[in-house]
């Protein structure tokens, strides 16, 4: 069971090495368009606002915010349109170091009975304006 | 705001209490090596695990005598928090016990990343420092009761990050000091900073 998960924001005014980025505390808005390939009888569907580690350590997540947006029948190649809007946290800032990056991304979650769930993300910097990302001790100096 | 020494900074006490219990169970080992029919290899065994809870107790040791010498600092900021970006003045006493010539002190700004993940049955723990800052007081000699008294100018770095901490990864603000004593083992010292996001 599979299907086509598209993630758009709304007013992106700046971009971090190709990714949007948005202020902390700021409104993230979006769309979510899913199109089944099949007829898909789902539980749910979930946005989710969540950041997650990546690194050499093992990986911790937060779900910082969830909103259940649809429960009911899905039809194959029938696109559904669904907004969402979140109020983004003062942290933790998106971070790449040496050990440890913290990635941020609105998940999409497909809740399928007696099947695996369908996933789809698209990742987004939490900072504020002017911050680097990549954090080298070098250019703090 | 005075800060508070890093919890992870340990204790002569508490590695002598380790280092106790890890040459008695140690012990156990050898004894039985060497008095019932379990043989060489595990008097061995156990000696080896003995040579290392030597090393812990001679570690400790270190720490004891560089104690002696110095006494635990003293480091005020001069903002009740801090936010990244803040610039902020850095207030360092450290009063000597003892006689002593310092080859040096290091103060230093740090932040450390600290990841920890399993291996097996094993748990893991690497950490990565960016030194920020580091300031360095000369050599001198001080006599008993003298104390050394240093403000510093630092600044968490607009670019940087502030202090975050999950179940397996870890960033630390950290000021250290490192007192280096000629022919006598070196005072080290951590301190945590919590940095707010601004």
């Amino acid at each position: 069971m599979s299907a086509d998960i598209v993630i758009n924001f709304d007013a992106v005014t700046d971009l971090l090495g190709g990714v949007p980025r948005f202020d902390p505390s700021s409104t993230i808005r979006g769309s979510v368009q899913i199109v089944p390939h099949s007829n898909v009888n789902c539980r749910h569907i979930y946005v989710a606002l969540v950041w997650r580690t990546e690194g050499r350590g093992d990986r911790d997540t937060g779900v910082v915010s969830q909103l259940d947006i649809y429960q009911g029948r899905l039809d194959a190649g029938v696109p559904t349109y669904h907004d969402f809007s979140f109020t983004l946290p003062r942290g933790p800032w998106s971070y790449a170091g040496h050990y440890i990056n913290i990635i941020w991304q609105i998940l999409v979650t497909i809740d399928v009975p007696r099947a695996k769930d369908i996933h789809g993300g698209l990742r987004f910097i939490l900072s504020p304006a002017g911050r680097s990302l990549s954090f080298q001790a070098a250019a703090l100096r | 705001m005075q800060l508070t020494r890093s919890k992870s900074s340990g204790s002569a006490a508490a590695l002598f209490f380790f280092a106790l219990l890890w040459n008695a169970i140690s012990l156990v080992f050898v004894v039985i090596g060497f008095t019932t029919d379990a043989g060489i290899p595990f008097a061995l065994c156990g000696l080896s695990f003995l040579g290392i809870g030597l090393l812990i107790v001679s570690a400790g040791v270190r720490m004891m005598m560089a104690s002696w010498k110095v006494a635990d600092p003293d480091l005020w900021i001069s903002l009740p928090e801090l936010r990244v970006g803040d610039k902020f003045k850095l207030t360092y006493r450290q009063k000597f016990k003892g006689r002593a010539n310092v080859n040096h002190i290091t103060l230093k700004l740090v932040l450390r990343e600290s990841a920890t993940y399993q291996r097996g049955t094993d748990t893991v723990t690497v950490t990565h420092d960016y030194d920020i800052k580091e300031s360095h007081l000369p050599a001198r000699h001080y006599n008993a009761g003298e104390t050394i008294s240093q403000e510093l100018d630092l600044q968490i770095p607009p670019s940087s990050m502030h202090t975050f901490k999950s179940r397996h990864n870890e960033l630390r603000w950290l000021l250290t000091v490192d007192v280096d004593i000629a022919d006598w083992p070196d005072f080290e010292r951590a301190y945590d900073v919590t940095v707010l996001p601004s």
